[in-house]
């Protein structure tokens, strides 16, 4: 584990090290057939991709092209019900994912999604995919966040959580 | 001169006969004192043998096949009435176990012991399973599915048995810190069909939990205690030990004070971190870092080594069975392993489990077949150990030996009579 985090090229087996991988952007992405193989792998043996959607638009090209890419590696991502065990494994969200600015203020695709996406590996979340552009507002200064009801970097703690005891 | 040598050449044969008249009339009076031997053995063998007045002296049996029960008992009977019984041949020696295996996915390990480098058919009701060759006398093979009566059969002997229990399983509790190593040990007992409660420490004093946190033979058949997390819970561990339970200690958890009763011996310095992946090698058990298991207690085992490091140690404490493992960041044997890393990852981590865990056995009221797990040791406690007495048809050594000497004595006795008379010319 790299408590701060560490960037490793998907088609490498150094991604093996790492089993909780966080793959974010917001240009379209095709995945090389090496890093297809690699993240099937990591998935069945165990990890979880989590995907954040930097520019939270299902119409935007990193949406389309991530849900084609998670589909075609895996099959296509469904709603994760909001009483699932990620949201509570550490931080209670009894509403569900908690929403960023972003959908608040009606950016990107105006919506404010209700559920996150995810693709079931053996009972446990293998593939989690967020259109709420969490990684923009988990770097936010704490000052930025004080208006906020909820602070939805304890949703980050909760993934990280999930992904160390499930 | 020549007449009264043909006379006494006569008088030679007349006498001849006359003793072997004597002795075979005499042998069919009485055979006390007499020994007989034979090929093999039967009822009518036996009846025969037990049918004479007085019981034969000796008796010697060459035995292709090892004689069923009631033989062995009949043996015993015939040597409990004053004849000497022996039995030569090159019997087999085997012996066949059969015991759950205590797994989430059942099975039954079956035991045999039959002379090295032999081969021994392993067979159930349906028909043959397996064929084992024993070296240093033993061999095993686990099984996942059998029928009521297993047995193992030699080139002349049939051992069998029953698969007599089941056994209980509770659930087994897994305690560490929030990482890789307790996730995927929780992943790959639970794929392997345990039931398992996890105590995950993520912050000090902040334990994710998932089921009961109550540590006793009621609810866990195992504790696997990886890391410093299982610091709070040692006494506890200890006592469940104490009281029959099966501990697995990771390395991080052996090293702990508290964890000092429970320890097979010291925690040696880990050998460096696994490089298998950076250098694009596949990471198996051999290349994990290891921390080697020093200082073993008298009373503790040594179960596996890497080189002469100590890997795997077991010791009893108590009425529970505790297994300290020097292996660390198993995870990574299942993430760059090879194509079978992940079952083999998770047989791994079953197999220590089932080792130790505590498993009360139910006795299966479909076993009530006869079984004869050693058949060879009737034979023994009946009649002794084999012999190298070679066996002789009909009657004793001794015996057969006089006669033919007095038969040859009778031949020449004839001869020189008769040639004698035909060179003299008379009739």
């Amino acid at each position: 584990m790299a408590p701060s985090g560490a960037i490793v090229p998907l088609a490498s087996d150094a991604i093996f090290e790492y089993p909780l991988v966080y793959l974010t952007g917001h240009l379209p992405f095709r995945f090389s057939e090496t890093e297809r193989r690699n993240v099937r792998k990591l998935v069945e043996r165990g990890g979880m991709l989590f995907i954040d959607d930097h520019n939270h638009d299902i119409g935007g090209v990193f949406h389309k092209t991530a849900m084609e890419e998670i589909a075609r590696t895996f099959s296509p991502p469904n709603d994760l019900p909001n009483d699932n065990e990620i949201y509570r494994c550490f931080f209670k969200f009894s509403d569900g994912p908690p929403a960023t600015s972003h959908e608040l203020n009606g950016w990107g695709d105006n919506l404010v999604h209700k559920n996150l996406q995810a693709v079931m590996q053996g009972g446990r979340i293998g593939v989690l995919y967020s259109s709420k552009d969490y990684s923009s507002e988990w770097n936010y200064s704490p000052d930025s966040k004080r208006f906020s009801t909820v602070d939805n970097t304890r949703f980050g703690v909760n993934i990280i959580v999930y992904a160390l005891t499930r | 001169m020549r007449i009264r040598s043909e006379q006494a050449l006569r008088g030679i044969v007349i006498v001849v006969l006359a003793v072997m008249l004597w002795q075979s009339l005499h042998v069919q009076g009485d055979s006390g004192g007499r020994a007989v031997s034979a090929r093999g053995i039967g009822r009518a063998t036996l009846s025969n043998w037990s049918s004479f007045s007085k019981a034969p002296g000796r008796l010697h049996v060459q035995l292709d096949s090892v004689p069923s029960k009631i033989e062995q008992a009949w043996l015993g009977a015939l040597a409990g009435a004053g004849s000497s019984v022996t039995w030569s041949g090159g019997l087999a020696a085997t012996m066949i176990d059969a015991q759950p295996i205590a797994s989430p996915t059942g099975g039954t390990k079956v035991l045999v012991a039959a002379p090295s480098g032999s081969s021994v058919v392993i067979s159930d009701e349906v028909g043959v399973i397996d064929t084992l060759r024993p070296h240093d006398a033993g061999a095993s093979v686990t099984l996942n599915s059998v029928t009521d009566r297993l047995s193992a059969r030699t080139k002349n002997s049939i051992a069998s048995t029953g698969v007599r229990d089941s056994v209980v399983l509770h659930k087994i509790l897994v305690i560490g810190e929030a990482g890789w190593e307790s996730k995927f040990t929780i992943a790959a007992l639970e794929e392997e069909g345990w039931k398992v409660d996890a105590l995950i420490r993520v912050a000090p004093g902040v334990d994710v939990t998932q089921g009961s946190a109550a540590i006793d033979t009621s609810r866990y058949s195992a504790v696997v205690a990886l890391d410093a997390g299982a610091s709070p819970y040692a006494n506890r561990i200890a006592e469940f030990a104490r009281n029959g339970g099966g501990v697995v200690l990771g390395s991080g958890a052996a090293s702990l004070d508290a964890m000092a009763p429970l320890r097979a011996g010291a925690v040696g310095r880990s050998t460096s971190v696994s490089r298998g992946v950076q250098s694009g090698a596949v990471v198996s058990l051999a290349t994990l870092p290891l921390a080697p298991i020093a200082s073993l207690r008298s009373d503790a085992t040594p179960f596996e080594k890497r080189g002469t490091a100590i890997a795997i140690a077991a010791e009893r404490v108590g009425a529970g069975r505790v297994l300290q493992i020097g292996y660390e960041d198993t995870w990574r044997w299942r993430m760059s392993g090879g194509d079978g890393a992940v079952s083999d990852h998770r047989l791994w981590w079953t197999r220590l489990a089932s080792s130790v865990a505590r498993a009360p056995r139910i006795p299966r009221t479909t076993s009530t077949m006869p079984s004869d797990e050693a058949p060879m040791i009737g034979l023994v406690a009946a009649v002794g150990s084999a012999t190298g007495v070679q066996p002789r048809s009909g009657l004793s050594g001794n015996q057969s030996d006089a006669m033919a000497w007095l038969f040859v004595l009778l031949t020449l006795g004839l001869i020189g009579e008769i040639s004698s008379r035909r060179l003299r010319g008379a009739s």
